[in-house]
């Protein structure tokens, strides 16, 4: 649909419908969930691997965990005890060393806990699933006798330190780390960099068209009309602290989301780029931008229009429920 | 009067101008240390607090010379955590204005600590050596070739030039039996910094001390300063001679609790190795290491619950840390290496 004419309307009835099949996930079949945590840096800065284990049975659980990464990557130890009471969560680390950058950024890894006991593998397919892992839900688990096993493809979520020119170009952008997703088909792409004054997005969203909430209405358009345009819903929170977030809303015909910030919309082919500057002096004393530090994110996209595909969501994406924040990272330059 | 320039002595500036003219590499010395002669070491750190680069430049040099008293600078490192060469020009402007610029070197880091506090944003931290007791001879290597290169693609360029650079700078150094301590400060990030330290070592032997810190890595802020001036793909080389000894000690660590215990055992196996009263702690720390505190202030409570708070400490965050590697990680009888994650202690004593 062009640009010029009046968008469809979507009621949040829609939207609500939109995300409750997104968050459609598999029942458990063992007496634990596994669910590997998104990279905070690049495998060749030697990340932390973290994979939450949740105890889903109704029985204490004792084993082992064990990650298997790719090529000559290695997590260090090779397994790690785990001792969970029935319902308990628990996040197991693991150093890493060997690893290499992919350009796609997707990483099969293997995620395995064996339990030690006779019993702890009792069936609890009633419990609730972790998420899906990583991207567009991507992940099998493989269960067995005395052992859970998963397969994800993670992906390292973090902001490298640059100063991008907001143009609405990519060019700046090559040395970010993409986190790539799709969507009914349609493809989301999102990357993020930082630097000690400002935090910048480049989300790319391959959509039939662009749907500007300025054609039909002009500015100060009435909510509906808003929810019936395509944006951008960015979100930035404290690590630790569930209680503060900072709400961003990218519209296509908006240059300065707030103050300071600086965004430009740009549309070539089939995809729309939305690339966004935002500074962080105001949220600074709660995300302590610095180098290894990592915040949590949030990300929807909201397709109207022809073929719309409703809410893209990166915590979705990721294997969360949609709408959830997840940790990203704030790491140190390419080179 | 009329002064006369034989033609030979033209020739041979002609010549020598051109063989620089692909390298600005540099050296210089403050001439050698007297035995008995005084040793003063001060650490002075001030936060820009105001959006005034030149003016905590200046402030920070103009306490660094209240603090040395009437004792003469031979030497000065900075490490500054300025956005982008116009501020950190500013900056420069700032020390240069009160420190004479010859003797002003260092880097950018990603902040310092000191017994103030510490800080990674708009500051600047500055060591004054100082005192007839101690030697500086100082090295900039520049064109070294790696700064773009990346680990994991181009390797093998990476080790060879940067083993060529750490030779250029040790030999530029003209090391000498009093030479106690080199540190360097590196565009350099870990892990190329390895091959920088191997270089020096080809020349200064592998059980010879040396300690630094990796610059900056991110874009737009890898600078080294030398002469007052900042230079790109380039390392500096701060060798101190004279009678006095200095005790290194490394630990690696990648979580909160860890970078606190490793801070608190790496500064007391320093302090335990040194002999006779410490003058100065240096640490050279990884801010991927800082990054894991809970609170910065941790480490640095750790680290003071060792070596008190009499003693000027100059802790600076860098991209890579050189000085002695973890066990857990060490891989030749070399007495120090370049890593990562690390805590890199320097007691200089007496």
């Amino acid at each position: 649909m062009p640009h010029n004419q009046h968008p469809p309307i979507a009621s949040p009835v829609s939207i609500i419908l939109s995300i409750a099949l997104t968050a459609t996930v598999a029942p458990a079949a063992g007496p634990v969930t596994l669910h590997v945590r998104p990279l905070p840096v690049t495998p060749a800065h030697t990340p932390m691997i973290y994979v939450l284990v949740e105890n889903v049975s109704d029985q204490p659980y004792e084993g082992s965990i064990r990650v298997e990464l790719p090529g000559d990557w290695k997590s260090v130890p090779d397994t790690r005890p785990v001792e969970l009471k029935p319902g308990e969560r628990t996040e197991v680390s693991f150093a890493s060393e060997g690893g290499v950058n992919r350009a796609d950024n997707r990483y099969p890894v293997t995620v395995t806990a064996t339990g030690d006991k006779p019993g702890t593998t009792a069936d609890t397919a009633a419990q609730p699933s972790p998420p899906a892992p990583l991207p567009a839900g991507e992940g099998s688990t493989a269960d067995t006798a005395s052992a859970v096993s998963r397969n994800q493809a993670i992906v390292c979520a973090s902001a490298p330190y640059f100063k991008p020119e907001i143009d609405g170009n990519a060019d700046d952008w090559q040395d970010a780390i993409p986190v790539r997703w799709q969507s009914d088909g349609k493809r989301t792409t999102l990357r993020t960099y930082w630097n000690r004054r400002s935090f910048s997005v480049l989300v790319e969203v391959e959509e039939e068209d662009l749907v500007d909430p300025s054609v039909s209405e002009k500015r100060g358009a009435s909510p509906a009309a808003k929810c019936a345009s395509d944006r951008v819903q960015l979100t930035l929170a404290p690590r630790d602290d569930t209680n503060k977030r900072f709400e961003f809303t990218l519209l296509p015909n908006e240059k300065e989301p707030l103050d300071g910030a600086e965004l430009a919309v740009r549309r070539e082919g089939n995809v729309t780029r939305y690339e966004c500057m935002i500074p962080l002096r105001p949220m600074r004393r709660d995300l302590r931008p610095t180098e290894g530090r990592e915040f949590r994110l949030g990300l929807t996209v909201h397709d109207a229009g022809n073929g719309a595909t409703g809410p893209r969501d990166v915590g979705a994406a990721m294997g969360r429920k949609p709408g959830s924040l997840v940790l990203w990272g704030m790491c140190s330059s390419k080179y | 009067m009329r002064r006369f320039v034989s033609i030979p002595a033209i020739a041979l500036f002609v010549t020598l101008s051109a063989s620089t003219a692909a390298r600005a590499d540099d050296f210089f010395t403050s001439g050698p240390a007297k035995p008995d002669g005084p040793i003063v070491l001060k650490v002075v750190q001030v936060e820009d607090l105001d959006g005034d680069p030149k003016a905590a430049g200046k402030q920070a040099a103009e306490q660094l010379k209240s603090a040395m008293g009437n004792v003469p600078l031979r030497a000065v490192i900075v490490s500054e955590v300025f956005e982008d060469i116009e501020y950190k020009q500013q900056l420069l402007d700032g020390i240069n204005s009160v420190i004479a610029p010859n003797l002003v070197l260092g880097g950018a880091t990603y902040g310092s600590f000191t017994h103030g506090g510490c800080t990674d944003f708009d500051a600047v931290t500055l060591l004054g050596i100082g005192g007839e007791g101690i030697g500086v001879s100082a090295g900039l290597v520049t064109k070294q070739g790696a700064a773009k290169l990346v680990v994991g693609q181009d390797d093998a360029a990476i080790k060879k030039r940067l083993h060529a650079a750490g030779k250029r700078l040790a030999g530029g150094l003209k090391p000498t039996d009093a030479d106690r301590l080199l540190i360097l400060i590196a565009d350099a990030h870990s892990p190329k910094n390895q091959y920088l330290v191997e270089g020096t070592q080809a020349v200064l032997g592998p059980q010879f001390p040396i300690t630094g810190g990796s610059a900056n890595k991110n874009a737009g802020q890898t600078y080294v300063y030398f002469r007052g001036k900042p230079y790109q793909d380039a390392s500096v080389g701060v060798m101190l001679s004279g009678n006095f000894n200095v005790a290194l000690a490394g630990r690696k660590a990648t979580d909160n609790d860890a970078v606190i215990s490793t801070a608190r055992d790496g500064a007391a196996e320093a302090i335990k190795k040194a002999q006779g009263e410490p003058l100065a702690v240096l640490a050279f720390n990884c801010a991927g290491r800082r990054s894991k505190l809970d609170e910065y202030a941790d480490e640095l409570a750790a680290i003071e619950s060792i070596i008190g708070k009499n003693v000027p400490l100059f802790g600076l965050y860098c991209a890579g840390e050189i000085g002695p590697v973890d066990l857990s990680e060490k891989s030749s009888e070399a007495l120090s290496g370049g890593s990562g994650w690390h805590v890199m202690f320097t007691v200089i004593a007496r």
